[in-house]
């Protein structure tokens, strides 16, 4: 068997969410889909899957673990863990989407069976970062939620205001949480707790955001709020700061989704730092790569909960994972999109009660709805079709501090959009 | 000012050995130039280059920081370390180009002026990497004649690869070294040692390739030889790795090429891991980056040596900054490489007696694009002979060596 062709869908399905799917077809008629979805960076991925088409077509697709070594380690000088592992991530889905459907088995049966009969999820409700919902509107949505039997809710509480119109320019990349800011967040938090209940499980994102003590102060003002995890305090590229901040709150924390591969894990095992870690599979390396970060947690009891990978097939590689994972939390979803899940989809996942149930079919146990994906597809370069933020020449914010004879620079900034939308 | 364009060129002079050239163009006319090359990574970046090149066309070309900010915290989601720093080293160097150019002086009189007036190099001879089948004499009679051309430093790699036909299987990326091989390549560093005398300085690169005991008994095997060091032992993932390897060898230590803006030498300065630090200033982002990791290794009494292999950007970027900083060893360069570098840039740069003299009145890097010279040698995106994964083993001189095949199935 040979593979005989790799191909991309970048579509649109509804706002500005944008998903890259890749399928992977062979000389014996089965196509195994996988996807590498990141709204900041489709046009990097989109490119990226044609250059790396040779590693993949003439291959033998039985041979997954050949394919993920290969790639992985050809591209030290790139340094492979972020931009090669989304690539990576979506041919090794592909791969283990075709080794099923020649088997005749769903995934999870190939990683070792399910040790579980139902993925539990949590999901999303409006923060305050560059959105601007009215909290009663919040708080009804979550109730929604409590009702549809979702038991998780997660959401970014702390406002961007120190970014006008949402620019970010290059100071204000590392933000600096201000005492009104925290307590603005404190009472968002509030109010969702006090829409759903002393016992419900509620969950902040920082995404990145902060300087370490800004990640401090945030934390330790959500004492009372009594969380899950706090994800993300400050920026990834320092195991110090979150060490720092680590060992200055008793708030729970989570890192995950900019990790990439067993080896960004190891440090942060080792030392501690976590209590929960959250690779997404359409970005640390795929289902083979998820599957070992997870087994590389578990003597240190430490729980995985997979990143919610944005689109529908990213989606089903992750529950196929989460059914064979012993330490799992819950995995990652953003239940308002689901609604536009089954035109690109087929079947649309089992979903009742805030869970997945498996559906016993091949490999993902999804296909794609080619009808669907081909009335959706978008450019990647096609600006009017990018979040507001990664659209070209958005913002003048440096207005006021520019080098001399200068108008200050615009560019916009393509950080991490995605999560605008976010509901 | 605002860019208006930023325009890749993919240069080929030989086959097998392109480089992908940057130029940032401006309303007022004034261009600056960059570089990125990085082997079969190429195809990559020029993609890249196309995908960013919307955040960046508009902006003020002065505003070098506030744009290496937003470029690398804006891509976090790639991780801003590897892929996303070698786009931003490309535009930073063109950014700093054209402000030396719009003031009228050299980069190293933007960074606080020269503590130098020359920068001393390393350069490379033909390696067992490349062909196994090469006789020491062939390596001993080039590192002679660099030696006679005024050259006082040189590195190679002297393991042979140690998979067999002309692309290594999924089991085969991380490399074993065999004791025959340690032994092999240890007898190939001392026929140079015999040949260019006790006090010649010669480095060793293993290229990332061995696991943690092979490297331990590369060091070991290697230690007679007397290196000024042995650069990246091991896969550079595992910082324990590393320390396993240095605390089992007395061979002085040195990486940098795969160490990706400052946030990935922390580690290795606190822990002390290496004696040299050799990020690529192409790779690691840019000039403004280079010039900080460079002070933070000042910082530790490391000294600091910028890695070089493709194009003559990149290597007047790194002269640039090696000007200004104390702590520097020698700049990397491969002296075969110059005469295709005088065919695309103008003027040619001043290399005489092992060192670069870059010209005290020359603005921004001292070289332009030879626009005349150029079209003859630049080639499609999509042309075949770019490289491509496992078309050539290896990095530098293996074009040369070896023309390209195609890869066995695993």
């Amino acid at each position: 068997m040979k593979i005989t062709d790799v191909k991309t869908h970048l579509v649109q399905p509804q706002g500005f969410n944008r998903w890259l799917f890749v399928t992977v077809e062979t000389d014996e008629g089965v196509t195994g889909i996988g996807e590498c979805t990141n709204q900041t960076s489709v046009a990097h991925l989109t490119r990226g899957m044609e250059v790396i088409k040779p590693f993949v077509i003439g291959r033998d697709p039985a041979k997954i673990e050949a394919m993920w070594q290969r790639i992985y380690h050809f591209y030290g000088e790139l340094n492979p863990r972020g931009y090669i592992t989304h690539l990576l991530s979506a041919i090794d889905i592909a791969l283990w989407d075709i080794k099923g459907k020649v088997l005749g088995v769903p995934v999870y049966e190939l990683l070792g069976g399910p040790v579980r009969d139902r993925v539990p999820l949590y999901t999303h409700v409006a923060g305050r970062w560059f959105t601007n919902v009215p909290v009663e509107e919040m708080q009804s949505l979550a109730r929604k939620h409590k009702a549809n039997g979702f038991e998780a809710i997660k959401t970014d509480p702390f406002p961007a205001e120190n970014m006008p119109d949402g620019e970010l320019n290059g100071p204000l990349m590392v933000e600096r949480l201000t005492p009104r800011a925290i307590a603005e967040a404190v009472e968002w938090m509030q109010a969702l707790r006090d829409a759903v209940g002393l016992d419900y499980e509620l969950l902040i994102d920082a995404h990145a955001r902060f300087d370490t003590i800004s990640a401090i102060e945030g934390a330790n003002a959500m004492k009372d709020i009594d969380l899950i995890w706090f994800e993300e305090p400050t920026h990834l590229e320092s195991n110090a700061a979150l060490k720092q901040i680590r060992e200055n709150t008793d708030t729970p924390l989570c890192i995950g989704e900019h990790h990439f591969t067993r080896w960004d894990y190891v440090p942060v095992l080792e030392e501690r730092l976590v209590d929960y870690i959250m690779p997404d599979v359409a970005w640390c390396g795929g289902i083979s790569e998820f599957r070992r970060i997870a087994s590389l947690a578990e003597p240190h009891y430490i729980r995985v909960s997979p990143h919610d990978a944005i689109g529908p097939v990213a989606i089903a590689a992750a529950f196929q994972c989460s059914l064979t994972t012993p330490n799992l939390y819950r995995q990652e979803c953003v239940s308002t999109w689901f609604e536009t899940f089954p035109t690109f989809i087929e079947p649309m996942f089992d979903v009742r009660d805030g869970y997945i149930y498996p559906n016993g079919r091949p490999g993902l146990g999804i296909e794609l709805n080619m009808d669907g994906v081909m009335s959706h597809l978008i450019d990647p370069d096609d600006a009017s079709k990018a979040p507001p933020r990664l659209r070209p020449g958005v913002g003048e914010a440096m207005d006021g501090l520019t080098s001399p004879g200068g108008r200050g620079a615009s560019i916009a900034s393509p950080r991490r959009v995605r999560r605008t939308d976010r509901r | 000012m605002r860019i208006t364009d930023v325009k890749t060129y993919i240069v080929m002079v030989k086959p097998g050995r392109e480089w992908m050239l940057v130029e940032v163009e401006t309303d007022e006319g004034v261009t600056g130039l960059g570089e990125c090359s990085d082997y079969a990574s190429t195809p990559h970046l020029v993609g890249g280059i196309e995908a960013i090149k919307h955040f960046i066309v508009g902006s003020d070309p002065r505003n070098i920081e506030d744009i290496w900010q937003k470029l690398f915290h804006g891509y976090s989601d790639l991780n801003g370390r590897g892929y996303v720093s070698h786009l931003i080293s490309a535009i930073d160097i063109a950014l700093w180009d054209l402000k030396g150019k719009v003031l009228g002086v050299p980069i190293y009189q933007l960074l606080g002026g020269p503590v130098r007036d020359k920068v001393p190099v390393y350069t490379h001879i033909p390696s067992p990497l490349s062909d196994p089948d090469m006789d020491v004499m062939v390596a001993v009679e080039a590192a002679k004649r660099a030696r006679a051309g005024g050259f006082e430093a040189i590195k190679t790699d002297p393991f042979r690869r140690q998979w067999r036909g002309n692309a290594p299987t999924g089991g085969e990326m991380v490399e074993r070294l065999s004791p025959g091989e340690a032994r092999r390549a240890a007898d190939w560093m001392m026929a140079l040692r015999e040949a260019l005398g006790p006090t010649y300085e010669l480095l060793v690169d293993a290229h990332a390739r061995f696991d943690v005991a092979s490297a331990i008994r590369a060091c070991r095997a290697l230690e007679p030889v007397k290196l000024i060091w042995l650069e990246e032992p091991v896969p550079v993932e595992s910082v324990q790795a590393m320390r396993q390897v240095r605390e089992n060898t007395n061979i002085p230590l040195s990486v940098g090429e795969r160490h990706f803006t400052r946030w990935d030498y922390i580690e290795l300065f606190r822990e002390r891991l290496v004696d040299y630090v050799m990020p690529d200033v192409a790779w690691t982002g840019g000039i403004s980056e280079l010039r900080r990791i460079a002070s933070m290794a000042e910082a530790y009494f490391i000294r600091f040596s910028p890695h070089d292999a493709l194009g003559p950007v990149m290597l007047m970027a790194g002269v640039q900054v090696d000007m200004t900083v104390p702590n520097l060893y020698r700049q990397e360069c491969v002296h075969e490489f110059f005469p295709d570098y005088a065919k695309v840039i103008t003027p040619m740069f001043d290399c005489h007696d092992g060192a670069i003299h870059p010209h005290p009145d020359a603005p921004g890097l001292g070289i332009s694009l030879n626009h005349d010279a150029l079209p003859r040698y630049v080639i499609s995106p999509s042309d075949r002979r770019i490289h491509r994964p496992f078309q050539v083993p290896s990095q530098t001189f293996s074009a040369a060596a070896s023309p390209a095949r195609s890869g066995r199935a695993i």
